[in-house]
């Protein structure tokens, strides 16, 4: 899935006002949460098929970073 | 228009603005109806989903301020997966909604001997996935007013009853409660409350189609089950504006049944 696709999947995951971009850290997006990373845990093998661990996902720290995660190849 | 037959009680404990927008399906006929004619009498802008366009303009009609009370006919089986998007539509529509109550149902009684996967899949849709799909568009933060917002299921005595020929439906509405729960807690944190209603035979049409699943000894044993006699839809009305509605802002998580004594 192309990058831009993906923010937009994401921000609609994370019910975000705001558009998203690569670079922004999660930890300036208020509505990452526990709650949102179940959320994009479950998309992650809804639609793209990858069994990703919660700990994985820890260690994003910026947007792009879960692209790397979930989005490409 | 004043209806006699709602308590002034439940009058003064609930009441709305025209900013507290509340989705109701359902709203066509029986309990649902009653919930929007009464929220919208209340003060609230109702806006009021069924099949039939001609049954939510009668409502329409008969409501207190009938300019505050917004029809949406759809089918809620056809393209149910996208039904958060529906919402959104309705938010973009209407504004921010601060209250839903998924109302829109339909009885099924199958005995064991007679499960089918349609018919049970059609339950289930219905019941569990058509309300929590619903629920999730109203709790997308885009969606609904913020704190204060509040989600309302219709479940049924029949989860609990445990009654012959209730394995479908009273299975259905036992998941459905078993979501409420569930989504109390993950809604908690943004201040959205969620319950659920579980009554016992209410006279609407669907109330009607339950009895004549029984013959003709066992409806007269059912009728006289019932101490206080079957329900009116205004009864769950009365309950339902009042969970949501500011004077319930403590209550979360919580299944109100009423059968006037049934069980
Ligand atoms: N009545 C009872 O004894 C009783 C007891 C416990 C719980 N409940 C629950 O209370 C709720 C309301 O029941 P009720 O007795 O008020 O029923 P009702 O009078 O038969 O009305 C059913 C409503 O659901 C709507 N509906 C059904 N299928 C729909 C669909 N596919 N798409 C959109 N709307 C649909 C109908 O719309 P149209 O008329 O426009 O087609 C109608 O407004 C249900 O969830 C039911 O399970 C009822």
């Amino acid at each position: 899935m192309d990058e831009n696709s993906f923010l937009t999947l994401l921000q609609d995951t994370l019910q975000c006002e705001e558009a998203l971009r690569p670079e922004l850290p999660l930890a300036d997006v208020p509505e990452w949460d526990s709650l949102a990373a179940m959320a994009v845990l479950a998309l992650g093998s809804r639609r793209f098929g990858r069994k990703l661990k919660l700990t994985q996902l820890r260690k994003a720290v910026t947007v792009g970073d879960l692209y790397a995660l979930l989005g490409t190849g | 228009m004043i209806c006699m037959r709602c308590s002034a009680q439940a009058e003064s404990l609930a009441a709305f603005t025209r900013e507290n927008r509340i989705l109701v399906t359902g709203a066509s006929s029986g309990i649902g109806r009653a919930i929007a004619l009464l929220c919208n009498r209340l003060g609230a802008t109702t806006i009021a989903g069924g099949r039939s366009r001609e049954k939510l303009e009668a409502a329409k009609a008969e409501s207190a301020a009938p300019e505050h009370f917004c029809v949406e006919p759809r089918d809620l089986l056809e393209d149910t997966e996208n039904l958060p998007l529906w919402v959104k539509s309705l938010r973009e529509k209407y504004g921010r909604l601060s209250g839903l109550a998924p109302c829109a149902g339909e009885a099924s009684v199958v005995p064991l001997r007679e499960y089918d996967l349609a018919t049970a899949r059609r339950c289930y849709d219905i019941n569990v996935h058509v309300p929590l799909l619903l629920a999730r568009g109203f709790a997308d933060r885009r969606n609904n007013a913020g704190a204060g917002a509040s989600i309302l299921f219709m479940a049924s005595a029949a989860a609990t009853a445990d009654e012959p020929g209730l394995c479908v439906y009273g299975a259905a509405k036992g998941a459905l409660l078993t979501a409420m729960r569930v989504l109390a807690k993950e809604l908690g944190p943004q201040r959205i409350r969620v319950n659920a209603l579980a009554p016992g035979i209410v006279r609407t049409p669907m109330g009607e189609a339950f009895l004549h699943f029984l013959d003709d000894e066992a409806r007269e044993k059912e009728l006289a089950a019932y101490p206080f006699g079957l329900g009116e839809p205004e009864d769950v009305a009365n309950m339902a504006a009042f969970l949501l509605s500011a004077a319930a802002k403590w209550i979360t998580g919580q299944v109100v049944v009423m059968d006037g004594g049934r069980y």
